[in-house]
């Protein structure tokens, strides 16, 4: 969603009483208590930053899928549900499932065999320091952006739903995700996204249920839908095309369904969700603290089977808002309105709930945005801390010195995501192209990990040349969007970059490794497959173990409900 | 770095004091209780006052029931959480009980 767009304030407004409130307050006395007890529980900096690698894998696995369970996740896929309706599913069917998917049953080996601390540092291992510059600073930075656009966001929709003023929100928020993570660290923050995921549930899952109700189940909801429009009164969306989830072209923006339907598979589920899934540290930080290499595969192979049912209470309350709420309409019929696609789950809230849920929701929301920016924040700190600060700047000191800089780490990130906030405010089209530029460096890293981890002949200069030139082609195909040369109406054109840059991150890396050297196979063990001792991926767990406790099968039967749904809501 | 760091987790006890099932189910049941007994004393709420709604196609509102609908299920999911918690307790008591085949710490 776009930083900036949200309805003028008292549209949205909601009829608060004493009793919501309440359940707000008694939410951040339990954020809080959770950091507190999480302190007492850390005595090394791997405690600090990866829980000690100690959890067990529910929590792990339900960490994994509420640290992207944001609420600029939850307002934007509402949102888009309410524009171009099943086509969303796309998102959590082709996109994210498969590629968790990929993560637990082959990339993950790697990442928890090798006993790396982050995903950078893997990248540092097999490539040396030239491509580890490159993934640790960048991925920093968009961390502290990221975080910053998200308490900008919370400030802007508490000042719509409860009127308070923007920096009050924006000082409190801030200040509870600081006090949290720099007492409990990853810990705190991991136990945190727990508790979220099921007060968000508990408001998500009755809303979308009343809501179904009111519009006459789910073929009353079918009967209403109605064409996206825009303001020139082209369609952009048709009822069709709203009610299925093949070939997508509402979505990709592509007129030929059978090219529509290669960019949702190539584009968005293979280069741009592996991508994101399979190298944001964010993500993979959360299985790297589970407490064995089984459930750190499992970790997000679990987390797969909420993934695929979560758009059923996000994607569909966005289909009701657009069929039912009478401001939703108007903008769908005509194009404009006082209030914007991005309203959509706000609205629901506001019409469907009384006092007392409202404070559940709200609660839900206050901690679906905190528990986003403190998994930025706790990622943020430890990329900081173990691979730009120990690797870089202060090595060799004693290890409770590390804890230190990652809690000072944790106060600088807060203070610079303040300040990313405020210029949000003045200049949120600065802050939409960041991000989208952020974006752009996933596909290439995945592009460079696959080759770096299945081919020994790469090279350290192939990583770093194949990661900036595939990052620059995603922005080239982006500026040729903006002037118009690629013309795109849906949302294909970060498909189209994310495929450039990984065809040419591919290419390059290639090319460089023909005519550089390689580095010698006995510094590539645990970091590429055919060099690796086939011990140190060995899960000594996992044997003998039901099925539904091994990585393997367990993926396979994820995978096999994921083609499901796809074909009953094709 | 890391090898040195895995010995020291190794070798010490990292007692568990507290275990997040027990936090989650605690934080479910006062809410539930507390949407419970909202919807049964609709009293102590606000009057629904939604104008803005007004140009809706259906009339969405769901009213205070909703609240000991949510209420209950919400309590239910919480005394779940309680009886898993207390029927698997976290690994750090099995050590004490099986002996030495579990020799690391996990958290419950």
């Amino acid at each position: 969603m776009t930083a900036t767009a949200l309805a003028a304030d008292n549209v949205l407004r909601l009829n608060v009483g004493a009793l919501d409130y309440v359940l707000i307050a008694i939410y951040f006395v339990f954020v809080l208590g959770i950091g507190l007890l999480a302190r007492s529980q850390i005595s090394s900096s791997l405690d600090f930053f990866l829980s000690g690698r100690r959890l067990p894998v529910w929590v792990t696995g339900i960490a994994f899928v509420s640290a992207n369970l944001g609420a600029i996740e939850i307002m934007g896929m509402s949102a888009n549900g309410a524009q171009i309706g099943l086509s969303t599913m796309h998102y959590y069917w082709i996109g994210a499932v498969p590629a968790m998917l990929f993560l637990g049953v082959v990339m993950m080996p790697f990442y928890y065999g090798s006993k790396v601390r982050s995903v950078p540092e893997f990248m540092r291992k097999r490539f040396g320091p030239g491509a580890h510059l490159v993934n640790a600073i960048s991925f920093a930075a968009a961390q502290v952006l990221i975080a910053g656009v998200n308490l900008f966001l919370l400030a802007t929709v508490i000042n719509a739903l409860l009127g308070w003023e923007k920096w009050v929100s924006l000082i409190v928020a801030a200040a509870i995700v600081l006090t949290y993570t720099a007492l409990g660290g990853l810990s705190a923050a991991i136990y945190n996204e727990v508790l979220q995921f099921f007060v968000i549930l508990a408001a998500l899952v009755p809303l979308t249920i009343f809501g179904l109700i009111k519009v006459g189940g789910w073929s009353g909801l079918r009967d209403k839908v109605i064409d996206a429009t825009k303001s020139d009164g082209s369609v952009t969306a048709t009822v069709h095309e709203q009610l299925t989830t093949w070939p997508g072209q509402a979505l990709s923006g592509f007129n030929s369904p059978v090219w529509s339907v290669i960019g949702i598979v190539f584009g968005l589920g293979f280069v741009l969700s592996f991508g994101y899934w399979t190298t944001n540290f964010v993500e993979v930080q959360r299985a790297m603290a589970s407490d064995s290499i089984s459930a750190a595969r499992r970790a997000p192979i679990i987390a797969s089977f909420p993934k695929m049912f979560i758009p059923f209470v996000v994607v569909i309350p966005g289909m009701i808002a657009a069929a039912a709420i009478g401001d939703m309409i108007h903008l769908k019929s005509t194009g404009s309105g006082q209030i914007t696609y991005n309203d959509a789950m706000l609205l629901m809230i506001r019409d469907i709930l009384p006092n007392g849920l409202i404070g559940v929701a709200v609660a839900g929301l206050l901690a679906s945005f905190m528990a986003g920016m403190a998994a930025n924040i706790s990622a943020f700190n430890t990329v900081f801390s173990y691979d730009i600060w120990q690797q870089y700047v202060v090595k060799d000191r004693p290890d409770n010195y590390y804890i230190q800089v990652g809690r000072a780490a944790t106060v600088a990130a807060t203070v610079l995501a303040i300040f990313t906030a405020l210029i949000a405010s003045g200049y949120s089209n600065l802050m939409d192209y960041l991000q989208t530029l952020f974006g752009f460096f996933n596909a290439p890293l995945f592009a460079t990990f696959i080759l770096g981890m299945f081919w020994k002949r790469m090279t350290a200069t192939a990583g770093w040349a194949g990661l900036v030139a595939g990052t620059l082609s995603a922005i080239f195909v982006f500026i040729l969007s903006k002037v118009g040369v690629i013309n795109l109406p849906g949302q294909g054109m970060p498909f189209v970059a994310a495929a450039a840059a990984f065809i040419v991150d591919i290419i390059v890396s290639v090319v460089v490794s023909m005519v550089t050297a390689p580095k010698p196979a006995a510094e590539l063990a645990g970091f590429v497959y055919s060099e690796t001792p086939k011990e140190m991926f060995f899960d000594p767990e996992s044997a003998g173990k039901p099925w539904f406790q091994r990585p393997v099968p367990l993926a396979g039967v994820m995978l096999v409900l994921s083609v499901a749904l796809n074909i009953v809501f094709h | 770095m890391a090898s040195a760091e895995n010995q020291a987790h190794t070798t010490k006890t990292v007692p568990r004091l507290f275990d997040i099932r027990n936090i989650i189910a605690t934080l479910l049941a006062i809410y539930g209780v507390l949407l419970t007994i909202a919807g049964f004393a609709p009293a102590v709420l606000r009057d629904h006052d939604d104008s803005a709604s007004a140009g809706n196609r259906a009339n969405l509102y769901i009213g205070t029931d909703a609240n000991w609908w949510v209420g209950l299920v919400v309590v239910g999911v919480a005394l779940g959480f309680f009886a898993w918690a207390a029927l698997r307790q976290v690994r750090v008591e099995e050590i004490d009980a099986s002996g030495p085949d579990s020799d690391r710490p996990a958290a419950g």
